[in-house]
């Protein structure tokens, strides 16, 4: 009987989740057509209710169903970041949608099981959870950027992703395989006692499967040399969606990773954590110089995403605590900065012969709606990283990770390269403040979209100044 | 008598032809063949060692995996399909509109 609340507490999250899903679902077919948007609205009403509901406190742990499937701090702290960005993307979404022509309800529906596939993949503690929560998450993903049926680019940015995504998963699961034939598990904590016996540690089998998973699990967080899907995805995908997935994705691999190396992998260190740190540095330096070239700013916006699962890859390796947590601020100040400026970025209009998110589109923006120009301002320079802005707590909470365990190199490589990632924030402010309009642009800032940038540029700021509320809220974080 | 290697290697071979199908192949239907191609050489590798452990959770994650390459395959298909609709054409060579 104990047995079975410990099992129906470790899933009672994502059980709420489904049948709140389940609920959107029927009233996506009673709202009227023109007010889809409400379905969004009561997505996150579920969300708030399920984040009250079932936060565990400090230190709680809830490991059910045989010892597959955990809920604690880590998964509640992860539940929250993609909350969170569900909430700004569903605020931010309502008028680029409608003007777009694609306000459905599947949007928002489809969106919030994305968040239940990542749930399952957070609390995962078996990699057959981890695998069906990885496969919820990214069908809805695919759907997601392929949501405008009737855009070329978006259909393309869909089949992109749904290629490169399969082939990537099914990496992954050939890595699994192995990995079971040679431990005879799938368990992480049996396969960490497996590989902590030695019985196994020469193994071929093993080395090969874990290097497959360890690919596998890279395309998913778009790690260089893996990331060739990442630029066009986001740049085809429509601009709310493609907000939504430079950061909840991305935050869920995180997590899951954390979970599989630091539990699973922590006897076989030394395998992974050289290649990760190569794939570090390859990553952001190799984001970072491409974002340099770009002209399209959404395209640029992808580039930086890619740099900035760098960054989140120093906390991986640098195999501590304070790694992992960094990792989680890092993952929540990226939500408020990203999305708001995705959220900016879409209401952005050239009439002009040009893309509306080409660089040129911006110029002169800040003497013809000036409070556009500083939200966009805000949120460039917190994604550049400079002080007092959230993301520089953000950077130096990982690069202080990286001190900690003495890979000082890395935190220096983290450094240059946000020296380098200004250049190119720091272009589009500058053609928004100094250079003349050459295109005639339109940029209103409806109701919806004002909420989203507001809470970000409110958050930016209050996370720049008073870090200490949100250290706070991911310090007691263990995996 | 057919021993676990046996298998293991022709899900080996499969797997390869998979990977390469993606990889060389341009016309979007075969590649995503070649994709099924991959996730049953990781059927087989599953009830392979499952047989060998005498175990049935390798037999459990298959049905897993069936499950979820049939709803993979669903939505697949349906962005082929809005696609070709867009463009008149699922070449993979074609489909680059965008470029940095």
């Amino acid at each position: 009987m104990q047995n079975f609340m410990m099992n129906l507490q470790s899933i009672f999250p994502e059980v709420l989740m489904t049948i709140f899903g389940l609920i959107l679902v029927v009233l996506d077919v009673m709202t009227k057509k023109e007010k889809k948007s409400m379905v969004g609205y009561f997505g996150i009403a579920f969300l708030l209710i399920t984040a009250l509901l079932t936060n565990p406190q400090v230190g709680g742990k809830y490991l059910g169903f045989n010892n597959m499937l955990m809920w604690d701090n880590f998964s509640y702290v992860f539940f929250v970041i993609f909350a969170l960005a569900y909430t700004l993307t569903t605020l931010g979404s309502v008028e680029y949608l409608k003007d777009k022509g694609i306000l459905k309800g599947e949007f928002y529906t489809i969106m919030f099981f994305s968040i239940l596939g990542m749930m399952f993949m957070v609390s995962a503690f078996d990699l057959t959870i981890f695998y069906v929560g990885l496969e919820t998450m990214a069908i809805a993903m695919y759907v997601l950027a392929g949501f405008n049926k009737n855009e070329m680019r978006s259909s393309e940015a869909g089949v992109k992703y749904f290629i490169i995504g399969a082939f990537s998963s099914a990496m992954l699961l050939f890595g699994m395989t192995y990995v079971y034939g040679a431990t005879g598990t799938l368990n992480y904590l049996q396969i960490s006692e497996v590989l902590k016996s030695g019985l196994v540690a020469d193994n071929m089998t093993v080395k090969i499967g874990l290097i497959l998973m360890l690919t596998g699990f890279a395309f998913k967080i778009s790690a260089v040399p893996f990331h060739m899907w990442a630029p066009d995805v986001y740049q085809g995908a429509p601009t709310p969606a493609a907000g939504f997935m430079t950061v909840a994705p991305k935050a869920a691999a995180f997590a899951a990773l954390i979970r599989f190396v630091y539990i699973a992998l922590e006897p076989a260190a030394g395998l992974w954590v050289p290649l990760f740190s190569i794939l570090a540095v390859l990553t952001m330096t190799y984001g970072n110089l491409v974002a340099l070239a770009q002209t399209n700013v959404k395209r640029m916006l992808a580039y930086s995403a890619i740099s900035h699962a760098g960054y989140m890859m120093i906390g991986l390796v640098a195999m501590n605590p304070e790694g992992y947590r960094a990792i989680a601020l890092y993952s929540l100040i990226y939500v408020f900065m990203n999305i708001g400026a995705f959220t900016l970025l879409g209401i952005l209009k050239n009439k002009g012969m040009v893309e509306d998110e080409r660089l040129e589109s911006f110029a002169g923006l800040a003497k013809k709606n000036p409070l556009y120009a500083l939200g966009m301002l805000i949120f460039m320079f917190s994604l550049a990283g400079i002080p007092p802005l959230a993301g520089f707590i953000g950077k130096f909470q990982i690069f202080m990770a990286a001190m900690k365990a003495d890979m000082i190199w890395l935190a220096v490589i983290g450094a240059l390269n946000s020296a380098l990632a200004c250049y190119y924030y720091m272009r589009v402010t500058i053609y928004m403040y100094f250079n003349e309009p050459e295109y005639e642009v339109e940029a209103t800032v409806g109701r919806s979209a004002f909420i989203t940038s507001f809470i970000g540029v409110v958050m930016v700021l209050f996370v720049g100044f008073f870090p200490t509320a949100f250290i706070n809220f991911v310090r007691h974080l263990l995996v | 008598m057919l021993t676990l290697a046996h298998y293991l290697v022709l899900s080996a071979i499969i797997f390869s032809i998979g990977v390469a199908g993606v990889l060389i192949r341009r016309n979007l239907i075969v590649m995503f063949m070649s994709l099924e191609l991959m996730l049953n050489a990781v059927n087989i590798n599953l009830a392979a060692f499952s047989s060998y452990l005498q175990q049935m959770t390798g037999q459990i994650f298959i049905v897993f995996v069936m499950a979820v390459a049939a709803a993979e395959a669903a939505v697949g298909l349906a962005l082929f399909i809005s696609l070709f609709r867009n463009k008149q054409t699922i070449n993979a060579d074609e489909i680059n509109t965008m470029r940095g």
